[in-house]
This record gives C-alpha cells, sequence and structure tokens, in this order.
C-alpha cells in the first residue's frame, strides 16, 4: 500500500487503461482526460462520460484531501492509492473502486454521511445538495462537504465501503462505486 | 478594479470578468486542486463590482459554459448566484449553456433557477 499504486480500466475483465505510479493533481488530470477519451471512442452517452469522470475527480479529491499518508511535493499533494475501473457490456456499467489509508477516526464520519443518504432519492439528494450549498454548513478549507452526496447521487447503486485494519490507528479504506 | 482574465487550464475554466463591456463568462471544466483558494479573487470581484461600478443602464452579460465541474464548483456557482442577489441587480443576464445530449447539465440549470427564480437565467443549447 505504501508502495504500489495502479489505476487501471477493464472491459469484461480485459484491461484496456492502466496506470501506476503516485497519486497526485497532475496524475488526476491526466487520468480523467484519458478515462473521458476512452469512453468517448467507445461511444459511452454523453450522460454517463460525465459521470464517471466526475465521480472519479470526487473519489481522488477525496483520497488527496483525507488520506492519512499525504505529502506534499512542491507544495502538492500527493499520496499512494488504488484504482481500478471496470466496465460491463452485458449490464452498462462502470464500477469505480478505489482503495486508500485514512486515519481510524474517519470511518465514522463516513459511515454517518453515508447513513444520512440512505433512502434518499434523486430529488431528496438534489434538495440536499442546494440545502448545503446555500448554508454552507459542511464547507472548509479542503472542500464542500458535498462530495458524498454527488457520489450518492450519480451511482446507480448504494457506495460500498470496506474498513479494515492497516496499522494501529490506520485503515484501509475501500470504496466502490458503481455508475 | 481591474478586469480579470485568466486562461483555461485542463481544470480551471477559462474566466472573463470584463467591467468595462459588462461581460462575465466561465468557460471549461472546473476542478481545480483549491477550488476555494481559486474562485475567491472571482467572489471579491464580483462583490466590488456590483457595490461600485455597475452601470444601470447596461446589461450585464454572465455566460456559464461549464462542462464538468466538481462538488466544490457546484457550491461557489451558488455563492456566486447569491452575490448577485444580494446585491439585487436589475440588469443581469444570466445564461446556462448546455449539450443538449447531456441531461445533467440541464438539471443543474433546474437546480440553480428554482433556487434563484427572481434572477431569471436562460437555459442555451450549444
Amino acid at each position: 500500500m505504501d508502495r504500489d499504486v495502479k489505476i487501471c480500466i477493464k472491459i469484461d475483465g480485459i484491461i484496456i487503461y492502466e496506470f501506476s505510479g503516485r497519486v497526485n493533481e497532475k496524475i488526476m488530470i491526466s487520468s480523467a482526460n484519458n478515462i473521458e477519451r476512452l469512453l468517448m471512442e467507445k461511444g459511452a452517452k454523453k450522460e454517463k462520460v460525465q459521470n464517471v469522470f466526475e465521480l472519479f475527480i470526487e473519489t481522488v479529491q477525496n483520497i488527496l484531501n483525507y488520506s492519512y499518508n499525504v505529502k506534499l511535493n512542491s507544495n502538492k499533494k500527493e499520496v499512494f492509492c488504488n484504482f481500478s475501473l471496470l466496465y460491463s457490456t452485458r449490464d452498462d456499467i462502470y464500477i469505480l473502486e478505489s482503495c486508500n489509508l485514512i486515519e481510524e477516526a474517519q470511518k465514522e464520519v463516513i459511515e454517518f454521511k453515508l447513513k444520512s443518504l440512505e433512502n434518499l432519492d434523486d430529488k431528496a439528494l438534489r434538495r440536499l445538495i442546494r440545502k448545503k450549498s446555500r448554508s454552507r454548513e459542511d464547507r472548509h478549507d479542503r472542500g464542500a462537504g458535498l462530495g458524498y452526496i454527488m457520489m450518492t447521487r450519480k451511482s446507480s447503486l448504494p457506495i460500498s465501503v470496506y474498513f479494515t485494519p492497516y496499522r494501529e490507528g490506520i485503515l484501509k479504506y475501500k470504496q466502490k462505486l458503481v455508475i | 478594479m481591474d478586469n480579470i482574465l485568466l486562461e483555461q487550464s485542463d481544470n480551471s475554466p477559462k474566466v472573463i470578468m470584463d467591467k468595462d463591456r459588462a461581460f462575465i463568462e466561465f468557460k471549461g471544466k472546473s476542478y481545480p486542486e483549491n477550488t476555494f483558494a481559486f474562485y475567491r479573487p472571482i467572489t471579491e470581484w464580483l462583490k466590488h463590482y456590483f457595490k461600485y461600478c455597475n452601470d444601470k443602464n447596461k446589461s450585464i452579460i454572465m455566460n456559464f459554459k461549464l462542462t464538468y465541474f466538481n462538488s466544490a464548483t457546484t457550491q461557489i456557482i451558488f455563492e456566486i448566484l447569491d452575490i448577485i442577489e444580494d446585491a439585487e441587480v436589475n440588469n443581469m443576464e444570466i445564461y446556462w449553456f448546455y449539450d443538449k445530449e447531456n441531461s445533467n447539465a440541464f438539471e443543474d440549470y433546474e437546480d440553480y433557477s428554482e433556487e434563484f427564480p427572481e434572477l431569471n437565467m436562460k437555459a442555451v443549447v450549444y
């Protein structure tokens, strides 16, 4: 986990895009652009491309902002993590999986956020985004506090998260988005 | 007060804030690493502009031509529209450009226009 980084895109089990290295802003941008280009070349619908692109960005920005092992390189954040993007032609769904390290205290925060979004339909999620955007109640230096709401809204299934111990006080955080 | 002209980058939009032409535009993708820091001069410019520079005989045009934006930008757009609403500007035309093949973009327009009905935002297909 401290050394291995892998970003790959698979279609029905076949990798069509792969990246290895540290994740930082520059790599996030190039990966997002590559994902967009690949999906457009495949003839994916624009909504789908936009959702995958936006959820990829939200996920990586969350990782850069909240991972415990963020390093600064020339004042730019860098972090080790894993990514994969899979596409199932049968169901026309994309699965974006990521894994990064977080402090144990983050687990409760994430679970609380996801619990509060359970059973909200698209209209309710849109209303919540509007309410929180205007009140700015969850805003902080690193973001608007809207990431999980946006991810829930643009995913076709509830967000799956898994926490496994890594070492004392640190957890591996795995997240799965179905788009 | 100087105009603001920022060139488009891979993750930040082209920004035109031209007080002489009464023309404001955001174009491209918007997911800067520190979104709030990126937009802070822009929101400050708008507050100053509406307070001291607004020629009420001239229509101000504001165009949103954003293709992708992150959740922090979503909130910034609300903040920009809040600033306009608070300034009680009556000489403003706000246009939301969207791709007709992308229903997400039109839903974004619906959310903003319903939240700020008095601003009379208009959707434009491009």
